[in-house]
């Protein structure tokens, strides 16, 4: 009898802690769940995780490459009606290493109808080719246009690190934009071991350079209603040398006009889509040691004075019959870039990119290009995906 | 000489203000968020359809185009309109 009571408050022991237990466990962790999910998803948060992936060969006379792959996560945060912040991050493969780049990083405040403040690094309105274009699933060909990257090539900044106010209106039947923005100064390179760049631009610089911001925008236009046209014209103004005596008073100013043409024409039966950009920077004058002899630190200046341009034309033959050509892009772009005179190492070069995609829908392109540049002929296949 | 840079600065600022809001064009206003979104999109990329988000995604993603592209209020407010109906 007494081993039967002993054995039964055991049970009943058991059985209650094991009750205990369970409901501890299930409250725990439905709250754990909770203020974890609550945490990562926040009530009313709105969020998303977007952007495009890259995959792209190369295939020249004497060697082929299918190793480039680019992922391109972009994160879009709105935590109230009027802020937005935006992350971009470039990732993809340099040699056998990784390669991740913050491609911007800025928050956004809508103060009203008119306006918007921007703070952080942000791509720089400076034409229309990095601000709108450069995503590899809005580029219509696997590559940049010459002259609007950040290389030996390049004429104009890429990023700005600083405030930026901007905003768009109607004007009559027309509309016009606008972004303005201060920004800390580009740097100068003056480096004689990296002679092909020495003389151009680095921007988007978390590091102040001198006293004085560098001040620049861009002004959009767009005068016909159904906003098929836009003009733009952007313009940057900033000192671009270190503290040091010799460079502290060197100073950059550029310039940039832009074209954007998208419209359905009935007599051509498609759509024709016309980009174009002409860049300009002049540096005032500095001195450079002699790239072709740096160990001699010999001094030699020139006109600072260079300039890029492209012009691309894309048709679409959307009003014929078939799902295939309605699908169908042909695209050809013309670029230049016109060096210093007299800056060592660098020639002008001319550049011709023929392509033709396939949109297996609207953020999903197959591409095929030809670019041709003096003695440098690539044929490119490119598969880009927005999501 | 620096301040009749600021004065005239400020004076075409000023100027641009009053232009802007004084000649509201009843035409972007007469427009619907279908029109509007087939303009505006198509000047850099392809129009994506309404299914391909959810409503909450795609006030997220207008607001990040109305960055891109400056859309004007009306358009913004309008096409986010014309997206979320889809979905």
């Amino acid at each position: 009898m007494k081993k039967k009571l002993i054995l039964f408050s055991a049970i009943t022991l058991l059985l209650q802690l094991s009750l205990f237990a369970q409901q501890y466990n299930e409250q725990f962790i439905d709250s754990l769940v909770q203020s974890i999910s609550q945490a990562q998803v926040a009530k009313g948060t709105k969020f998303l995780l977007t952007g495009y992936v890259t995959s792209t060969a190369e295939f020249t006379k004497t060697k082929s490459s299918l190793s480039a792959v680019g992922f391109t996560p972009i994160l879009l945060w709105k935590p109230h009606d009027r802020i937005l912040v935006e992350t971009e991050f470039e990732t993809g493969f340099t040699g056998n290493s990784t390669n991740i780049e913050l491609g911007y990083a800025d928050v956004s405040f809508y103060v009203n109808k008119y306006l918007s403040i921007r703070a952080g690094k942000f791509l720089s309105p400076f034409g229309i080719f990095q601000d709108r274009l450069h995503p590899s699933w809005i580029n219509k060909l696997p590559t940049s246009p010459l002259g609007t990257g950040e290389d030996q090539y390049g004429v104009g900044p890429v990023s700005e690190t600083g405030l930026n106010f901007k905003g768009g209106a109607q004007l009559g039947e027309s509309k016009i934009n606008y972004s303005f923005y201060v920004s800390n100064n580009a740097q100068l390179i003056t480096d004689p071991s990296n002679a092909i760049a020495e003389g151009t631009l680095s921007y988007g610089n978390v590091d102040v350079q001198s006293k004085k911001l560098t001040v620049g925008g861009r002004l959009g236009f767009l005068p016909f209603s159904n906003s098929t046209l836009e003009l733009g014209v952007s313009y940057r103004n900033g000192y671009v040398g270190d503290t040091s005596a010799a460079y502290q008073n060197v100073n950059a100013k550029l310039y940039a006009f832009d074209l954007s043409y998208d419209n359905q024409l009935d007599f051509l039966k498609g759509d024709v889509d016309i980009k174009a950009q002409y860049n300009k920077s002049d540096v005032s004058n500095a001195w450079y040691i002699d790239p072709s002899n740096p160990t001699s630190g010999n001094l030699y200046t020139y006109n600072n004075s260079r300039s890029s341009y492209f012009l691309q034309a894309a048709y679409t033959p959307s009003m014929f019959p078939g799902k295939f050509l309605k699908k169908t892009q042909l695209i050809f772009r013309y670029a230049g870039f016109t060096p210093p005179t007299n800056a060592i190492g660098l020639t002008q070069i001319k550049q011709y990119t023929y392509g033709i995609d396939y949109w297996f829908n609207w953020r999903t392109a197959l591409k095929f290009a030809y670019q041709s540049q003096k003695d440098n002929n690539v044929f490119f296949v490119q598969l880009a995906v927005g999501f | 000489m620096k301040r009749n840079k600021i004065i005239v600065t400020l004076s075409i600022l000023i100027t641009i203000g009053v232009v802007v809001t004084s000649c509201v064009s009843a035409k972007i206003n007469d427009k619907t968020g279908s029109q509007l979104w087939t303009e505006n999109c198509r000047r850099c990329h392809n129009s994506p359809p309404s299914s391909a988000f959810t409503n909450i995604q795609w006030e997220v993603i207008n607001t990040h185009m109305r960055e891109r592209g400056l859309l004007t209020d009306v358009e913004y407010k309008k096409i986010l309109d014309f997206m979320q109906q889809g979905d």
